[in-house]
């Protein structure tokens, strides 16, 4: 395909599923676990001390989004604070995608790039789009990943760095995820020989 | 719920075509792609499983990375072979259908709700003011905002029995249990916290009746209450959905 009718049709399915996702953020209220996530994070904000005064098993994922939900609360009562964190997720997943989009340019053609950013900006686990333990988890999980493919011969320190970075955020979303750094050892092991890293 | 239950499980199945590929185009497979996306997919996967309830369907969607590198992998080798034009254009075609898989996933199902259409009557107080839900659910998410904004303010200290994390934040009253999840009394982990946190112990309990929220699958309201009056909690307000007790 070429180029410019590639960026031209992409475009117009990014904006079309940017509006759709902002559109549906409005719909539907879950009494259970999307008000968990909420509430979690404002008791963090209320002042209650994480693991003394509160046993939840997800908190750590809201001590994370403690300082964003001050931020709201700085303008704003609690009142529409479920529609908030849709917003942020909807934030978040596009500032995903394009860092997606920039590194899979280096990598794959066109085209490709610009499908899996878009595969990657429209997914939310269980249907939830809203900042959560689990969207956390596999928002920092995509972004450790995209920096440790990013690595090359002329740009290793601040990817490695990054993906180190983010890969603790995962982890503090998500705890159990300490487990999965196995996982990254295979990559680590082959961009070392690629680029001569760590020689 | 079937499609809920597809919208989990999708990116499962995207990703097991990297494998497949791998298989087929050995010589031509990024292991690079694989290693970066597939298998941090496949170890994610196992510490979602470990670390929660929901089983395997539930622990499918860090696969989301893993379908990543399976549309790498697929259109990769797309463009770089001769394999025609007609073989380009299926394989774009099957990329396509698969980012409008995941959209209609994103867009259509409502979790643990009815359906898009019907989702027709705006909230406009609490934390879920600005969202559309279904008649029934506006009236009484507004009525037991309403009631718990007339019973507390700021200076109490309140613990709702049963599921429902949404009433944490619908008055400024402070959180008064161990978890903003589901208090199952049996458990005795809010006796423990209470021993643990006796500033935290308060004398104000929420009784929701058992249809609000979720899970709401063990005690009836009635029980409940029975356990609270046998500990010396009287009943002071029995509102439209809940029940108000103090000591």
């Amino acid at each position: 395909m070429k180029s410019k009718r590639a960026v031209f049709l992409f475009a117009v399915i990014g904006i079309a599923l940017l509006a759709a996702a902002a559109w549906r953020a409005f719909y539907g209220f879950d009494w259970s676990d999307e008000s968990y996530y909420a509430a979690l994070t404002s008791r963090i904000y209320a002042g209650d001390v994480p693991f003394v005064q509160v046993w939840d098993i997800h908190q750590t994922s809201a001590l994370l989004l403690a300082p964003l939900y001050s931020l709201y609360r700085a303008v704003n009562e609690a009142c529409g604070a479920i529609l908030f964190f849709r917003f942020v997720f909807i934030a978040f997943q596009l500032f995903l995608a394009v860092f997606s989009f920039t590194v899979f340019r280096r990598k794959v053609n066109l085209t490709c790039a610009l499908i899996i950013s878009l595969v990657i900006f429209i997914f939310a686990p269980y249907a939830l789009p809203t900042m959560s333990y689990n969207t956390m988890l596999v928002g920092f999980m995509a972004f450790c990943a995209l920096c440790l493919y990013r690595v090359d011969d002329k740009a290793y320190r601040f990817p490695l760095t990054a993906a180190g970075a983010f890969y603790m955020l995962a982890v503090i979303s998500y705890p159990v995820l300490i487990i999965a750094l196995p996982g990254f050892v295979p990559v680590l092991i082959l961009k070392a020989r690629k680029h001569n890293l760590f020689a | 719920m079937r499609v809920l239950s597809l919208s989990i499980t999708l990116p499962f199945y995207t990703a097991l075509a990297c494998p497949v590929l791998m298989i087929l185009f050995w010589d031509s497979f990024s292991f690079e792609v694989f290693a970066a996306f597939w298998l941090p997919a496949l170890f994610s996967s196992l510490a979602v499983y470990l670390g929660s309830n929901n089983a395997v369907n539930g622990a499918a969607y860090p696969f989301i990375l893993g379908s990543a590198a399976s549309i790498a992998m697929l259109l990769s080798y797309n463009y770089s072979k001769s394999g025609g034009k007609y073989m380009q254009y299926t394989v774009l075609a099957v990329c396509l259908v698969l980012l409008a898989g995941f959209a209609v996933f994103r867009i259509m199902p409502v979790y643990r709700g009815d359906s898009l259409g019907k989702l027709n009557a705006r909230i406009n107080i609490g934390p879920a003011a600005g969202l559309y839900t279904t008649p029934q659910n506006q009236m009484l998410y507004s009525r037991i905002v309403e009631d718990l904004r007339a019973d507390f303010t700021s200076r109490d200290s309140v613990a709702y029995i049963q599921c429902a994390p949404f009433a944490y934040m619908a008055t400024d009253a402070h959180c008064a249990s161990h978890t903003v999840w589901w208090i199952r009394l049996h458990s005795g982990r809010l006796l423990d916290y209470y021993r643990t946190n006796p500033a935290k112990k308060t004398e104000k309990i929420i009784i929701f009746n058992s249809y609000v929220g979720v899970h709401n699958d063990g005690d009836s309201e009635d029980a409940l209450i029975m356990k609270f009056i046998t500990d010396n909690y009287v009943i002071v307000g029995v509102r439209e959905h809940y029940t108000f007790i103090i000591k």
